[in-house]
């Protein structure tokens, strides 16, 4: 159910995914800015945050937020890409209070912004660190196509990110679409 | 990305740890890391008004040691034996964890037998780690006795797990694709021995213990945990399902052979520790169940496939693989870029999100009740710092 919502966020790309192989029932690539209207979203169908990963790669900082829900099975990954040259999100602990020592979390391990954190002081680097450990090497980079081929990707891309169109069969939706996701 | 990037600065007043402001009549005191009911390392900030606590603030790191980095940096079977590390108490949950994301990234199989070894074995482990949680919390509000108990039938369990691990506390037994040694005849009589002894050792606690009016008078009614607040913070394994939600990872994510077994889900509808140790007391029994169940059901066969790979490529793509820990769900995602190290991996830790709430629940309660909140919790802290 919540792909028939997310897929009409503006740019975004909502996809079906194998849950048997990826343990993720549904993805959403969306924009940075849309982020916090996803997790209103999201809270509002009931869900509640699981964690949320930074994952270094070449076009910036990938960050997945996890949903599950008590009663309804599946899990939903909202995915944005901060880029390199600002590394920002805004933050959702106004929506899921946990997300704030996530948030921090994330901010240490990647030195990743959350604009709006109530409190983004380190959580488990030392407070005077200026390092952050899963930060790669410019050659140890890879590419989010490369990280991600089953991603089945529909209802277009966001034009800051080139990514690959969709890879394998999966259902059709966006605005103009007709058929209905989980 | 250099190594000497930590440059050593002037301490960080107690008050700058609160993330309110901080009252000028009010005391700001800093519980820990040294203190033993915050189990290991933790420290808590507290902005105190006489003995009721008006803010509270963890301060968490003193054991951060970024098993995530560690994680992609070395091979799957280099990084195995960190999984034992990070629960200590339920070590064999985050083994499966990751075996379980890698096995299902890679397409490795896993033999039957293997899946009922590793169902038993978690059990037992699972025991373990909520009889080590009621004798320390009972430690925690002035009980000195019970502990001494549970460690009595801890060191059975313990001693019987070795037989097949080999080692005590941090296990390192399950493998991709199986498990390393295999359970022999002695080990499933000294296991249903086990079963049947703690049988009969429960309804001693219960009458000991859980019955107790001063236990009562210390869990009753003290941090009581909403739903809609245990749904905020992600709080899950017996911390939620105290708050009348029967969540659990072995029935809403199934894996394994979980689903053939027969066993309830402990809940109660109250939310205040009392309901959360009644549920872990509820848990014991299930688990005796379901080790007794596994026992029966155990089929011949291998206990590790013969084609698990000696060396795991991952191949590029990402997944999450969700266990049931003693202290809730347990999530390891992985991504492979199609060489032997994986590109990252996360340890989603549910102590983690369980401690994450103790600043809303701990607010406008007594310090001496805050440190029943805090037991009931059952964090392990290596788990939370990672």
């Amino acid at each position: 159910m919540p792909g028939r919502y997310l897929q009409h966020l503006p740019k975004a790309i909502v996809a079906r995914m194998d849950e048997a192989k990826t343990g993720l029932a549904l993805s959403a690539i969306i924009p940075v800015e849309a982020l916090h209207e996803a997790a209103a979203l999201m809270d509002g169908l009931g869900y509640f945050l699981e964690d949320v990963t930074g994952v270094h790669v070449a076009e910036g900082f990938e960050l997945d937020y996890c949903f599950a829900h008590w009663t309804r099975p599946g899990r939903v990954c909202l995915c944005i890409v901060a880029p390199a040259s600002q590394p920002e999100a805004p933050t959702i602990s106004d929506i899921f209070p946990g997300a704030d020592w996530h948030e921090r979390e994330t901010a240490d391990f990647l030195g990743v912004r959350f604009v709006g954190h109530p409190n983004p002081q380190p959580l488990l680097m030392p407070e005077d660190s200026l390092h952050h450990p899963l930060l790669r090497e410019k050659t140890d980079l890879r590419s989010i196509h490369a990280l991600l081929p089953q991603q089945c990707f529909i209802n277009g891309l966001p034009e800051t990110l080139d990514l690959p169109r969709r890879t394998a069969p999966c259902a059709a939706g966006g605005p103009s679409g007709s058929t209905r996701l989980p | 990305m250099s190594a000497a990037a930590h440059v050593p600065s002037s301490p960080v007043a107690h008050s700058a740890r609160l993330s309110g402001p901080v009252s000028h009549d009010s005391l700001v005191v800093s519980m820990g890391p040294q203190h033993p009911s915050t189990h290991g390392v933790l420290r808590v900030v507290l902005e105190l008004d006489g003995e009721y606590i008006l803010q509270a603030e963890p301060v968490l790191g003193y054991i951060h040691r970024m098993h995530e980095w560690m994680g992609q940096n070395r091979t799957c079977h280099k990084f195995l034996p960190n999984m034992g590390r990070v629960d200590y108490l339920h070590a064999l949950a985050w083994n499966w964890a990751f075996v379980g994301a890698v096995e299902k990234l890679a397409g490795i199989e896993v033999p039957r037998r293997a899946e009922f070894i590793r169902v038993i074995t978690c059990e037992l482990n699972r025991i373990n780690s909520h009889l080590l949680w009621w004798g320390a919390y009972l430690l925690d509000l002035g009980a000195f006795t019970p502990i001494m108990y549970a460690f009595e039938d801890r060191e059975e369990i313990m001693d019987l797990l070795m037989r097949v691990t080999g080692s005590r506390l941090t296990y390192c037994y399950y493998t991709f694709g199986g498990v390393t040694a295999d359970i022999d005849e002695g080990f499933a009589a000294q296991a249903r021995r086990i079963v049947s002894r703690l049988r009969g050792r429960l309804p001693m606690f219960r009458d000991f213990v859980t019955d107790n009016a001063i236990l009562r008078a210390r869990c009753e009614g003290v941090g009581h945990l909403t739903p809609d607040m245990a749904r905020a913070y992600g709080a899950t394994g017996p911390v939620l399902r105290g708050s009348g939600v029967a969540y659990d990872t072995r029935r809403a994510e199934p894996y394994s052979v979980y689903p053939e077994l027969d066993f309830a889900i402990p809940t109660s509808d109250v939310g205040d520790c009392m309901a959360r140790y009644l549920v872990r007391m509820a848990e014991l029994e299930q688990s005796l169940n379901i080790v007794e169940q596994a026992l029966d059901m155990l089929p011949e066969g291998q206990h590790i496939h013969p084609l698990a790979p000696r060396m795991v490529t991952l191949p590029k793509g990402e997944t999450s693989f969700a266990v049931e820990a003693a202290r809730g769900k347990a999530v390891i995602r992985l991504r492979g870029d199609g060489g032997p190290n994986p590109y990252r991996v996360k340890l989603r830790a549910p102590s983690f999100s369980n401690l994450s709430l103790f600043p809303a629940l701990a607010k406008g309660t007594l310090l001496a009740d805050a440190v029943a909140i805090l037991g009931s919790l059952d964090l392990v802290i290596p788990e939370i710092d990672r």
